[in-house]
């Protein structure tokens, strides 16, 4: 092997070395520092929702629903995420219809708690787009959130008929 | 040595942090539900009702301009129509046949694939089982609506055989789903 090779395979070992140590300080940090706090929670008050589509020229909005967020951690930012992908009909699986979430912040602890970041989102899987995400965030503190999901049938000449089904999944994290 | 112990105190806090990174963080979900209800239409055509004029000494068939007419169906396995007349031409007790033809009037809109099945039918009112009735028809295989132009023809091939005065006949436009 060759000095070249011998610097390369040093530099890459030491690359390595470098960002582990880095991980391994975060990582203890993030440990010492989480030691008192429960971690982070949410919590999606309302039960399955369902509704016939009557008029078919116009969104078909679900009544908003509620979700409880609990950022015990005052020390680092926490962030809830809520993703949806497209309706799908139930027992035509390529039949889709496209969804869209908007999120509003119900109540916070205080003023500089919870925070809408991206209030509104949809999907578009014509163009690829097969997944919405709404976010808030706060440096700790419980909170409330507001969802509302729109069913976009309005957006197609034709929607088959059937069920079409979605689902809400709301995760919550503390910063890195 | 030194530097085979950091790699490998870099590789393993790595893997924690993948780890760590890759954890299930705390979720939730909820689920919505749309039904959507069948809905299978058919529209005549919205101007006031065809009227044409046999002209002096004519000898052949009065063609009303194309009707066009709307049909609708969100069910799986498409829809068929049919458009039909149960009378011929009426004038009191004095009877002229009808002809019916039927085509797709514009680029149908879904997946759906349209069929125009029975494209033309004329009536025979003085055969010996009187045939009053004429059927055209057409169908879908998924979901989709169409256009249709329907034409109307007043069959005269004499002009001296029809009786004055006015002669209607109503068509009529049925949709059902596809079994």
């Amino acid at each position: 092997m060759d000095s070249r090779s011998n610097n390369t395979l040093s530099g890459t070992l030491r690359s390595f070395g470098i960002v582990g140590a880095a991980f391994l300080y975060l990582f203890v940090g993030n440990a010492m520092l989480s030691w008192a706090d429960p971690p982070p929670n949410l919590q999606a008050l309302g039960r399955s929702q369902t509704l016939v589509l009557v008029d078919t020229s116009q969104p078909a909005i679900f009544p908003e629903q509620s979700w409880n967020l609990h950022a015990p951690n005052p020390h680092r930012a926490t962030v809830a995420i809520w993703t949806i992908e497209p309706f799908r009909n139930v027992s035509v699986p390529q039949s889709l219809v496209d969804a869209q979430l908007n999120l509003r912040v119900i109540n916070r602890k205080n003023h500089e708690s919870w925070q809408v970041f991206v209030s509104q989102a949809r999907t578009d899987f014509a163009h690829g787009a097969n997944a919405a995400r709404v976010v808030a965030a706060s440096p700790g503190g419980n909170g409330e959130a507001g969802i509302s999901v729109s069913f976009l049938g309005q957006e197609l000449p034709n929607v088959a008929e059937g069920s079409y089904e979605a689902t809400v999944v709301g995760t919550i994290t503390e910063a890195f | 040595m030194k530097k085979i112990l950091w790699s490998v105190l870099g590789m393993g806090a790595l893997m924690v942090g993948a780890q760590v990174a890759c954890m299930a963080a705390p979720t939730d979900s909820q689920t919505f539900t749309v039904n959507v209800p069948k809905r299978v239409s058919i529209a005549a055509p919205t101007v006031p009702p065809a009227t044409e004029t046999l002209a002096l000494d004519q000898d052949t068939n009065v063609v009303f301009p194309n009707q066009l007419w709307s049909v609708k169906g969100n069910v799986k396995n498409g829809v068929a129509v049919t458009f039909k007349t149960t009378t011929v031409f009426t004038n009191g007790t004095y009877k002229r046949d009808v002809t019916l033809n039927l085509s797709a009037a514009v680029s149908p809109v879904g997946p759906g694939t349209w069929t125009v099945g029975a494209a033309t039918d004329t009536t025979n009112y003085a055969a010996t089982v009187s045939d009053e009735e004429a059927i055209v028809s057409a169908s879908s295989d998924k979901v989709g609506s169409a256009g249709f132009n329907l034409g109307v023809e007043f069959v005269t091939s004499d002009f001296d055989e029809v009786a004055e005065g006015d002669y209607v006949t109503v068509v009529t436009g049925t949709v059902t789903e596809n079994p």
